[in-house]
């Protein structure tokens, strides 16, 4: 008897029908799998004979066929267990019922028959949804994600036997959609600006950088408190929106890296790849082209630390997806796109011993170590990073005082405000933020009067600035001006934005 | 098509052997006049064997042979050859022990009859001393005095430097010939020299590389060029000490600034004071009033108007460096404010950034 049964299946983001179809004929027992099947996926073979076994149900001795339609593409993982589970059981004449044609099944089965957890049910039941599926079946380790989804009817399972019954017509409680809001509100960071003594420099750096969404680099000697600093810029960034939750949910699914008590990403995605990490893993790539660690930092922040030890190429890497906000990972049988729109954070020692230009360590570098160190860093990256400011290790008596620091949520509150103020300056363009501006919008957005030229014109000469530093430097004062409510960019917001050059300093030699 | 006469012919030749400068020395008082080293071949091969090997003699013969071709390639390089023969040799380093034979010049050669004085100092100057030669440096450059100076790492590229700076020529003393540019991170450095007006110099020729032993006889030029040698921070073993050395065999007046007893970096320059008292200065107006230099009246600065804050800054400053955290305690503004203010009085030239969020008043 022949069996079909619905599944789905995910390229990059997007997923596709899969028609799970099984015959069972008379024969020499067997069980052929057609339809490009991985190897986790054959596998399943010998975990659906067992967990059909111990879920009390007769595993045919017959020759079995399976076909994974549409037979031309890949499928990956252990995710159709389920359906074929299922349509053994209707194909052996075990499940009598015919209202499974409406479901789409997605799990993976244990031996003893129990459901498991698979990746990326939440890009695959959204998907589904845009092709008109709305019916789902799947394992209660999956159900605090799809419960997020509206306007879908799943039920989730601890166990076959439990999906038997179901169809069976046994009644089963439809997932209750969850609140995101309550589900964020319940989720902190555990961070705050509070805990961070002294800094007031970094601080305010890192409040104008989330404001007009810059990237920035901070420079300073070990121990001066960056990586602390920018675990704490998520905690000042706007708060997600559902629709961005769900995109960066998505990406986090498929990766697999996806807390399933909560079910969904609330809080802004903090990643801190090590400086050892290959180019794949920080663009996305590998035979099944996963996302990378650019595309799981999406709506929130790529701390690089220790940025000159990464390799050069993999630095390099980052120049596309901080430009276009998106990757495109390309391998020889298909190509996805993954989003990768993060705030960059990067963090470097001033040279390679980390004491260049301390005041009480000597620094034991040659003057070209600084100079190789410091030029890991191609002009063209250090383009698309806005604001370099200097961190410097905070004294013993800034650690004593009882000073009373700023927390992230009234810092917080300017930066919402700046942001509330660029989205209203921005409406008719295509961008959201002051970073992403152009030569047009410089031009509209940035006009500074003769006093500000003036201003300009001095710092070039006094600081030898470089000129491509020009255009950062109206922008973060745009931003700057944005966060103070005022509509023109003044003189103190320029040299405000100077102040945060450090790299285009030219260094002692 | 250039071509040298014999004179200066010969005594190319005689430098580009790889003899000391004693010998070569030795070879010049041998003869009446350096032309007979190639005009009487006989006499020349006498002295030559007599004085070094058979294989210098044979080196000898093949660069006096090809002399057009070296002529000319100095020519195409811009390249000035004075030999101590010629009238515009410097009359300064005329009367040092071991006179360079030869000086290789790019650049302005007028600068070699200017009243000039050497900075030296280590290559691996602390905040301290950087700050020290820069500003005396500046004093030098506005009071008109030529500052000559190695081209090394450290002090001596921040002296070229802030002459470049303050758009003032300069002399560079290579250790190497004159088309290597050592340290290579100096390139631009170097065509901000020539394009200012100043000079490159070197004893050696063009593509000799910078060998260690090279740099000692190159100090000798150094203090030989200047009136006076300005020494502001030297470690125990620092190849500036040598210059101190040749400065003192040459009878050039010494300068040197004290440093801190416990810092390193400064005990060379320390026990130089220990043994020279009068070494001493503590101003730029000492140095050029021992050598007997007026400066010149500063140019009146703009008149800046701080406002009541600023002046705060600016007071609490004048006891040494703050840090900017310190600085938010006394101006008791938010960090942003400060930040504009600070840069505003930067750019005003009041104070200067240093590394690590100091801030210091500017002198």
């Amino acid at each position: 008897m022949l069996a079909k049964v619905k599944s789905f299946a995910l390229d990059g983001l997007l997923g596709y029908p899969i028609d799970v179809e099984m015959d069972i004929n008379s024969g020499l027992p067997s069980f052929e799998m057609v339809g490009l099947a991985s190897t986790a996926t054959k596998e399943s073979k010998e975990r659906i004979r067992s967990a059909v076994k111990n879920s009390g149900f007769m595993y045919p001795t017959k020759r079995i066929t399976i076909n994974l339609a549409p037979a031309d593409t890949k499928k990956e993982g252990p995710s159709f267990d389920l359906a074929i589970a299922v349509a053994m059981l209707i194909a052996s004449g075990q499940l009598l019922s015919a209202n499974y044609k409406d479901f789409i099944f997605l799990g993976e089965l244990s031996l003893d028959g129990t459901l498991r957890h698979i990746n990326g049910v939440m890009p695959i039941i959204i998907s589904a949804m845009q092709a008109g599926y709305k019916k789902f079946v799947l394992s209660d380790d999956n159900a605090k994600e799809a419960s997020y989804v509206e306007g879908i009817e799943a039920y989730s399972f601890q166990n076959l036997k439990g999906v038997a019954e179901f169809l069976n017509g046994a009644s089963a409680q439809m997932l209750v959609q969850n609140s995101f809001e309550a589900s964020r509100n319940a989720h902190g960071y555990g961070v705050d600006f509070a805990d961070v003594k002294g800094q007031s420099t970094a601080k305010r750096a890192l409040e104008i950088a989330v404001s007009g969404g810059h990237n920035i680099i901070m420079i300073g000697p070990p121990g001066a408190g960056k990586t602390m600093l920018a675990k704490c810029v998520p905690t000042i960034m706007p708060e997600m929106t559902f629709e961005e939750a769900i995109e960066v949910t998505k990406v986090h699914s498929i990766a697999g890296t996806l807390d399933e008590n909560i079910g969904i990403v609330t809080t802004r995605p903090f990643r801190s790849p090590h400086h050892t990490t290959t180019v794949p893993a920080l663009i996305g790539g590998g035979s099944k082209a996963k996302p990378g660690e650019v595309s799981l930092a999406n709506h929130g922040v790529l701390f690089l630390d220790e940025m000159p030890e990464y390799s050069r190429y993999a630095l390099e890497t980052l120049r596309q997806p901080l430009e276009d906000r998106v990757v495109s990972v390309s391998r020889m049988v298909r190509t996805v796109e993954y989003p990768a729109n993060f705030m960059l954070v990067a963090s470097m020692n001033p040279c390679p011993c980390g004491n260049y230009g301390s005041k009480t360590q000597i620094c034991r570098c040659s003057v070209q170590q600084i100079h190789s160190y410091l030029s890991k860093l191609s002009g063209p990256l250090l383009d698309r990073i806005d604001l370099q400011i200097e961190v410097d290790s905070v004294s013993y008596d800034e650690f004593r005082t009882q000073r009373v620091e700023e927390s992230s949520a009234k810092i917080k509150e300017r930066t919402d405000h700046a942001r509330e103020i660029q989205r209203e300056r921005f409406k008719d363009d295509t961008i959201l933020t002051n970073a992403e501006m152009n030569e047009k919008h410089l031009k509209k957005y940035c006009q500074i009067d003769e006093n500000g030229e003036r201003l300009l014109q001095k710092a070039f000469e006094r600081l030898n600035l470089s000129a491509r530093g020009t255009t950062r430097i109206l922008k973060v004062a745009r931003t700057i001006a944005d966060l103070e409510g005022s509509e023109d960019i003044k003189n103190t917001h320029l040299a405000e934005a100077i102040q945060y050059r450090q790299l285009d300093r030219k260094y002692n030699g | 098509m250039a071509k040298f006469d014999l004179t200066k012919s010969a005594l190319i030749a005689l430098s580009m052997l790889e003899i000391s400068n004693k010998k070569k020395e030795k070879i010049l008082s041998c003869v009446n006049e350096p032309s007979e080293l190639i005009a009487n071949p006989k006499k020349c091969k006498e002295i030559l064997l007599k004085q070094t090997t058979d294989a210098v003699y044979i080196e000898f013969l093949s660069f006096v042979e090809r002399m057009e071709a070296i002529a000319n390639r100095l020519q195409n390089e811009d390249v000035e050859v004075i030999t101590l023969f010629d009238e515009n040799y410097p009359n300064n380093l005329r009367d040092i022990i071991e006179a360079p034979i030869v000086l290789y010049c790019k650049g302005n050669t007028a600068l070699l009859d200017k009243r000039a004085i050497a900075v030296v100092g280590t290559r691996r100057p602390t905040r301290y001393g950087q700050k020290i030669t820069e500003e005396f440096t500046r004093e030098f450059a506005r009071a008109d005095l030529v500052v000559v100076s190695g081209f090394a790492r450290g002090s001596d590229s921040i002296a070229h430097r802030v002459c470049v700076e303050e758009n003032c020529p300069t002399i560079a003393v290579f250790g190497s010939g004159l088309n290597v540019c050592y340290p290579a991170e100096n390139r631009e450095l170097l065509s901000g020299i020539l394009s200012h007006g100043g000079l490159i110099i070197s004893e050696y020729a063009l593509d000799v590389k910078p060998l260690s032993y090279h740099f000692p006889d190159r100090n000798r030029i150094i203090s030989g060029l200047s009136e006076g040698v300005f020494l502001a921070e030297a470690s125990e073993k620092s190849g500036s000490l040598i210059t101190i050395g040749c400065a003192t065999e040459q009878g050039r007046e010494i300068f040197v600034v004290p440093g801190n007893i416990n810092s390193p970096a400064s005990e060379g320059s320390n026990q130089v004071l220990r043994s020279m008292q009068g070494a001493l200065v503590l101003t730029a107006e000492d140095v050029l009033s021992g050598l007997g230099v007026y400066a010149k009246k500063p140019v009146q600065e703009q008149a800046i108007q701080l406002n009541f804050i600023e002046q705060q800054l600016v007071d609490s400053l004048y006891e040494g460096d703050l840090h900017f955290e310190e600085l938010l305690n006394i101006a008791k503004c938010s960090a942003s404010e400060l930040s504009s203010m600070l840069m505003n009085m930067e750019l005003c030239g009041v104070i200067e950034k240093l590394a690590g969020n100091y801030f210091v008043l500017c002198k």
